[in-house]
């Protein structure tokens, strides 16, 4: 099996994964204990994302950088406020920069 | 004396275009976050063995980031075709829970734009989309308009963005420390999306498994992180629900 086969073999794959509920729920309103649930999906998978981010490397548990945990922080409490997400760039990355500088 | 009409504030109907943008619009800081990355993934597929073909053709053929580096980076070190495969596949298990979410706000669709739909299902449209879609004020067109719009920009700049990267061979400078993108959009999606309890609980339910449980084998901490998560949210519901009644 080829390199070309494998990357088209993990593709389909994958597709099959993304399809997968778009056929077994066909048209149908998917039933509550399916529904319920659903509404933490957003919350639970973008915590574990920045979760990972943050604070694994190589398969470890552990602070990669302490100015992107601060920073991330910081952005976090922000938008806390405004409700707009780009403001996570507009304080998140100077505070990332500054900390870099400063040698943190 | 002339009759006065009262023009309600804002009745500009939202045409097909303008939920396209607006789906382009709200997925911006998503495609900011991924920028850096679909740049290191391209300079991880300019520096590995692979034909520039297949690295070319790895973006547009998984379209997901993670599932992908691993793919190149496995079969640059000659690992066996069927364990990239599983590896691959594994990291992108946690796409049946987005698949889930998604599916049902575009089942009045007929089976073949559903099987369409399904191709560019990732994390960050959910992240976007679903939000937007709670609102309540789209139909299945306006859904499927804002859907689209979303989609697009994200996967065409995350597909455009490494390929340049391949073609001309260039790294984004260390420096700028741009991977910290990622984890700053996601960072201030998650403070929108957590504004009740159970919201909250579902959040740090998944952010701790996600760090304690790395080690789990056949990358499935995601996976497990995100269900644990789900689960900790709904359990937290159910019992609000419980004492409220």
């Amino acid at each position: 099996m080829n390199a070309t086969a494998v990357i088209l073999t993990v593709g389909l794959g994958t597709y099959l994964l993304r399809v997968s509920m778009f056929v077994v729920l066909g048209g149908r309103t998917p039933p509550q204990w399916i529904e319920a649930p659903l509404a933490y999906v957003g919350p639970a998978g973008i915590a574990a994302l920045v979760g990972a981010m943050l604070l694994t490397a190589h398969g470890h548990a552990g602070v990669g950088s302490i100015p992107a945990v601060v920073a991330a922080v910081v952005a976090f409490v922000l938008v806390r406020r405004t409700g707009t997400v780009m403001h996570a760039f507009a304080v998140g990355m100077p505070v990332f920069w500054t900390l870099t500088v400063l040698g943190v | 004396m002339t009759v006065m009409t009262i023009q309600p504030v804002e009745t500009r109907p939202a045409t097909t275009r303008s939920l396209l943008l607006e789906g382009a619009r709200d997925m911006t800081p998503m495609v900011i976050g991924v920028l850096p990355f679909a740049v290191a993934i391209g300079a991880a597929v300019g520096a590995s063995n692979l034909a520039r073909t297949d690295g070319l053709l790895s973006g547009p053929a998984i379209l997901a980031g993670s599932a992908q580096l691993t793919s190149v980076e496995m079969l640059d070190a000659g690992t066996a075709p069927l364990v990239v495969i599983f590896s691959a596949l594994m990291i992108n298990a946690r796409l049946v829970i987005y698949s889930a979410s998604l599916a049902p706000w575009f089942a009045g669709h007929s089976r073949w734009s559903r099987l369409a739909l399904a191709i560019p299902v990732v994390d960050q449209l959910h992240f976007t989309c679903v939000p937007r879609f709670e609102r309540g004020d789209l139909d299945l067109r306006g859904r499927t308009s804002y859907y689209i719009g979303a989609a697009g920009w994200l996967a065409g700049a995350f597909v455009t963005a490494q390929a340049v990267t391949v073609v001309i061979g260039a790294n984004a400078p260390d420096a700028l420390g741009l991977e910290v993108a990622a984890p700053l959009a996601l960072v201030g999606l998650l403070a929108k999306s957590t504004a009740d309890r159970p919201s909250i609980i579902a959040a740090a339910a998944g952010f701790v498994v996600a760090v304690v449980a790395v080690g789990l084998p056949m990358h499935t901490s995601m996976l497990v992180a995100t269900l644990v998560g789900i689960a900790a949210g709904a359990a937290s519901a159910a019992r609000r629900g419980r004492e409220s009644s």
